[in-house]
């Protein structure tokens, strides 16, 4: 009798097990672009989809039927890779990625506001510049993660063959030259540099690196925006920087029929020691296999520089169950200290991470001090796809000089603020 | 009883066909099913052949290209080797090409991107013999993520040429993997097919239908490894060995997800690649399967027309059969008929010619005259059985149900059957059971049952022999408060007894079994059935057991009501012309056939009745017209009658404007003698209704009335 009793009692909890305890299966997908990462808390680490990685396994062990499948896209690609697959089953749930395109995300209605989970202590950890820029509409659509301050880093080999030992400096410093020492630092360059050897990178192939012209076209006073963030270079200051890119390749500072290379062109030539400057970042600037020296874009009175925040955001597929995951997964990478650590390398958006770790994130106070000289290049505004769409080809035209300067200008004005306008028209906000 | 009979082999017939029509529309099915399958390997393999074509014209044109972008520099003078490589980024920017190259003899590298380095993984290629490459190559070397692509390398030895001191001896151009992807999309197939390129290790060159993450390179064979242990698919060692052989190989699978894949695999010439090509066969299901539904449905339409054809062919036959039977059984009965009838004419001839010879001899006259009434009663008989199969038949047969004495018909039909029995030297036994004597039924139908039994048991019953007649009874309930009984007669004898065949067919009209004597051959072949048909009509059954030449028993039963004697009952009264006072009486007679009036006006002349003949029906109601009223109180009227009819004439005396137009007793006196004439008869005015051959007896009894 007391065996029969057993043996129910061992198929009933079988029985659970089999049919009520079994914990249903979620999965979700990440997607990152392929981006660099180097961090402190990690040396093995060299790109984002592997601190993800690392991440994804630990949140699954933690999360019983939580299954978390994380997928790289090339930075071309990321039409196609995000907004290109809503709704599917390769769509993007949680997305890890810089805010160059987080306005046109959450006018597509697709990003939901994450402001439920975070927590006071979350909101007091990260400064307030980088939640501004993390909403729209009133409402917080991110979660920063890291941001990277990009300037210059220049080859200091070059300068000394250049002649130009006068300019370097240490390597902790970001130095800012006035826009004569530009002048005479690049034709010097140009003088003095090897044959195949270029002065500074330009490109115009696709809208891969625009924060860069964007950022040489306020060289000579241009605000870029007005009041209202909208495109504003047809003036003086905006016709003038734009002249100033045209004639830097007239006198040949760029590298040949720049207009058709993309930045991972100057990026190459710069690592094979062939362009005196890159656009580089505490994510890049670690890779570079030579003495470097960083210095600011130039304008401004000490230069400008711009921010990358990158962080973390989540989709709403139509699937409460993943948007659920997607959600505690954000919160648990942003909440976790081990995973809040990989964010130290960069300039952590954790205030805790950064003070844990600065003495050990390189230049970190240079870039607080930088902070100052840098430009917002989004303005928040929708559709930014769009507007990046339809900004390189005006540089193109430029640089092969089927447009003037001024003709640039009105041409940029017109089209972004239409792209602009376009996604005001069109966009709207998660429900 | 037919019907019955026919039931089984109709429920037979609907299962046969419903098999056949199910067998023959799984049989159409499978051969569709196959054709399909096979027309959809086809179209597999046609579009494997398509999209490998593809791939093999991309690979050669992108050499190709290569080709004609080297010479193309070789226009070109250059003076330093940063002047060849803008020339060189001019091609690469012009083109489709992502990177282009060219490779010095000391393995440096010279983008069209104005770099110049040295990278092994890109030359390396340059060590084999092959004077052409195409490989996959993804920097996955690069220290910066953000250069990192999936491209494929396509190289080409060149002559060696120089520049500025540095010599070239080959070309390079890097295509990011799209180029050759877009090309193997199959647009046909709503995009749900795939086509895929893998090296010889397995690993993906292309791989459209990827969800891996950029860079993350699946290996096609141990994927399908799992697959295959997943589904017991074919194993890929053994697919590679097939391979090795050329052509093209397909096989199907089902992935993980339970959807049934159909994929191809073909070598790719001298690339040691290999295509796959990859297709739900869900699609190829959706494409045909409303030709299937729709070629099934005129498939099972055209074998329902198939077995509806068949069927009403069969149903025709049948009736065809039916009808030929029926033909010659009637033809069967005629001949009988004529047999019957010219017999009894002949003794009727042959006794008048005897009479006219014999006319003074006094008692061979009586002799003559009793022959002579015996065959014309025998004729009458034979009349009667076919009125009477007739209305049975015709469900028109009226029951006349009133208390009868079972024990008193059991008398008469043996006191009227003894001697014939007897006569013939037959034993005779009666064993009755009767417990309640007095029931309700058809006493004449009744007695008609038993007699036909009985004459027939003698008939077919060899001398000495011996006919066992038992009559006896079972309760069987009440209804409506009224105590039934079955009540059973069983009339056996030894006779010649019946085949089984004849068994199936006694009951049925016109059927008499051969190989008898002359004797057993006389009568119509009604008898039995109407006594069949009457039993049906009282709710009883008739039926026999019969073995050849030892005898039959037939079996009779029917309910009944069982009731008391009445008080009294009319006994019967044998009312004689003679004694119904009828003296005086003139009688109009209405009759075409002199020979009918003749005997008719005699008959009534030697019972002092006086009577006038009209010879149709017109001269009948002028005669009456014009005669006194009252001169005619009775009119005999015969129904078939040239120039006016009986009916007519009837309606016609009837609305005349006289005082005995509807006093007049109007007695139709016809040969016409079915429900329906004797209803018509009433509803034309007439009074009563006289069948011929007229029955002296009867007449007098309606004259009186």
């Amino acid at each position: 009798m007391k065996k029969r009793g057993l043996g129910a009692a061992v198929l009933l909890g079988l029985g659970l097990l089999l049919c009520g305890c079994a914990q249903e299966e979620v999965s979700i997908t990440v997607k990152v672009p392929v981006l660099a990462m180097d961090t402190v808390a990690d040396s093995d680490i060299r790109s984002a989809d592997e601190f993800l990685e690392k991440a994804a396994e630990a949140f699954e062990e933690q999360n019983e039927g939580a299954k978390v499948r994380v997928v790289t896209f090339e930075q071309t690609k990321e039409d196609e890779a995000v907004a290109g697959c809503f709704d599917t089953d390769e769509a993007a749930d949680v997305l890890y990625e810089g805010y160059f395109n987080m306005a046109t995300y959450i006018y597509s209605g697709k990003m939901v506001p994450l402001d439920d989970m975070i927590s006071d202590e979350m909101r007091d950890d990260i400064d307030s510049s980088m939640w501004d820029m993390s909403k729209a509409g009133g409402k917080t659509y991110m979660v920063p993660f890291l941001s990277l301050q990009n300037t210059y880093i220049y080859n200091k080999e070059l300068f000394r063959k250049a002649g130009l030992e006068k300019y370097l400096t240490g390597e902790t410093v970001i130095q800012n030259w006035t826009l004569d020492e530009w002048e005479e630092i690049l034709a010097t360059l140009k003088e003095k540099l090897p044959e195949n050897t270029y002065v500074m990178p330009m490109y115009a192939a696709n809208d891969q690196g625009d924060t860069h012209t964007m950022t040489l076209i306020r060289s000579r006073g241009s605000h870029f925006f007005d009041e209202d963030g909208k495109f504003h270079l047809n003036t003086q200051e905006g016709i003038a920087g734009l002249q100033w890119i045209r004639d830097n390749m007239e006198k040949g500072y760029y590298p040949p029929y720049c207009e058709d290379l993309e930045i991972s062109d100057t990026v190459e030539l710069f690592y094979n020691g062939q362009i005196a400057f890159m656009i580089g970042n505490s994510a890049n600037r670690s890779t570079v296999p030579f003495d470097y020296g960083v210095v600011n874009f130039p304008g401004g009175e000490n230069g400008y520089a711009t921010a990358f925040v990158t962080g973390f955001s989540a989709f709403d597929n139509g699937d409460e169950k993943k948007l659920e995951l997607a959600r505690k997964f954000v919160k648990y990478i942003c909440e976790t200290e081990t995973w809040r650590d990989y964010s130290a390398g960069a300039i952590p958006a954790s205030q805790k991470t950064a003070e844990k770790y600065q003495d050990q994130i390189p230049m970190l106070e240079e870039y607080y001090r930088n902070n100052t000289n840098v430009v917002d290049f989004t303005a928040n505004n929708p559709n930014w796809r769009g507007v990046r769409d339809t900004f390189y080809p005006h540089i193109q035209k430029l640089l092969r000089g089927d447009e003037s300067a001024a003709e640039a200008a009105a041409g940029i004005d017109q089209d972004c603020n239409a792209a602009i306008e376009e996604g005001v028209r069109t966009g709207s906000l998660h429900e | 009883m037919r019907q019955a009979a026919r039931r089984p082999a109709i429920i037979i017939f609907c299962i046969c066909m419903a098999v056949l029509m199910g067998g023959s529309c799984f049989w159409y099915y499978r051969q569709i099913s196959e054709k399909i399958y096979q027309s959809m390997i086809d179209n597999i393999q046609e579009l494997a052949e398509h999209d490998l074509n593809a791939i093999r014209t991309n690979v050669e044109k992108n050499w190709n290209q290569l080709e004609s972008i080297h010479q193309r520099m070789l226009y070109y003078d250059y003076s330093s080797v940063g002047e060849m490589q803008e020339r060189l980024h001019v091609e690469q920017t012009t083109s489709d090409i992502e990177k282009l190259y060219y490779v010095a003899e000391d393995g440096k590298l010279y983008s069209g991107d104005y770099i110049i380095s040295e990278d092994a993984n890109l030359t390396s290629e340059f060590e084999k013999e092959d004077d052409r490459f195409v490989i996959r190559y993804d920097d996955v070397d690069t220290d910066i993520p953000e250069l990192q692509r999936e491209y494929l390398l396509y190289g080409i030895r060149v002559e060696p040429w120089e520049v500025e001191g540095v010599v070239f001896t080959g070309m390079i151009s890097k295509r990011l993997t799209d180029s050759m992807q877009d090309e193997l999309i199959i647009q046909s197939y709503d995009e749900q097919g795939s086509s895929s390129v893998v090296d010889a290790d397995g690993y993906y060159i292309i791989n459209v239908n990827r969800s891996m993450s950029f860079q993350e390179r699946q290996n096609f064979y141990t994927a399908f490894d799992q697959k295959r242990f997943l589904t017991g698919g074919e194993d890929i060692s053994k697919i590679d060995q097939k391979l090795k052989n050329g052509g093209i190989y397909t096989t199907i699978y089902r992935d993980e997800t339970g959807d049934e894949k159909v994929m191809t695999f073909q070598k790719v010439g001298q690339m040691d690649w290999y295509f796959i090509m990859e297709i739900s066969r869900d699609v190829f299901k959706k494409q045909t399967s409303s030709i299937m539904y729709l070629s099934l449905i005129a498939a099972i339409l055209v074998i329902i027309a198939l077995v509806f054809s068949v069927g009403m062919w069969y149903m025709m036959m049948r009736k065809s059969l039916h009808a030929k039977t029926q033909i010659e059984a009637k033809n069967e009965f005629l001949s009988n008929m004529s047999h019957e009838i010219r017999t009894p004419l002949n003794g009727l001839i042959g006794l008048n010619h005897l009479m006219a010879q014999n006319i003074d001899d006094r008692d061979k006259m009586k002799e003559y005259l009793q022959k002579a009434s015996h065959a014309a009663q025998y004729l009458l008989a034979l009349v009667n059985d076919i009125l009477d199969m007739s209305k049975l038949q015709a469900g028109k047969v009226d029951l006349h149900i009133a208390p009868a004495n079972l024990d008193m018909i059991l008398d008469n039909v043996i006191s009227m059957q003894r001697e014939n029995i007897e006569g013939r030297g037959l034993h005779l036994c009666v064993e009755s059971d009767i417990q309640e004597s007095w029931i309700e039924c058809d006493e004449v139908r009744m007695k008609q049952v038993l007699m036909n039994l009985l004459s027939n048991a003698a008939k077919f019953t060899p001398r000495d022999g011996t006919i066992t007649v038992r009559m006896y009874q079972e309760a069987a309930g009440e209804v409506d408060g009224k105590q039934r009984i079955k009540n059973c007669f069983e009339v056996e004898d030894t006779g010649c007894g019946m085949s089984e065949e004849f068994q199936k067919h006694i009951f049925e009209a016109f059927t008499q079994e051969r190989e008898h004597n002359a004797e057993s051959q006389k009568g119509t072949g009604l008898g039995m059935s109407i006594s069949h048909l009457l039993m049906e009509a009282m709710d009883g059954d008739l039926s026999v057991k019969s073995k050849l030449g030892e005898g039959s028993t037939f079996y009779v039963s029917f309910p009944a009501v069982v009731t008391q004697e009445p008080g009294h009952i009319a006994a019967e009264q044998e009312i004689r012309a003679a004694d119904l006072d009828l003296e005086n009486l003139n009688i109009l007679i209405a009759e075409d056939n002199e020979i009918n009036a003749e005997i008719l006006t005699e008959i009534l002349k030697e019972n002092h009745i006086t009577s006038e003949v009209a010879r149709n029906g017109r001269e009948a109601v002028e005669k009456f017209a014009d005669s006194a009223p009252g001169t005619y109180p009775i009119i005999l009227m015969d129904i078939q009658m040239p120039e006016m009819d009986g009916y007519e004439a009837a309606k016609a005396i009837r609305s005349l404007k006289r005082a005995d137009a509807g006093t007049a007793r109007i007695l139709a006196c016809t040969a016409n003698t079915f429900q329906e004439d004797i209803d018509r008869v009433m509803e034309c005015g007439m009074n009563g209704f006289i069948g011929k051959p007229i029955n002296i007896e009867e007449l007098f009894l309606k004259l009186k009335e």
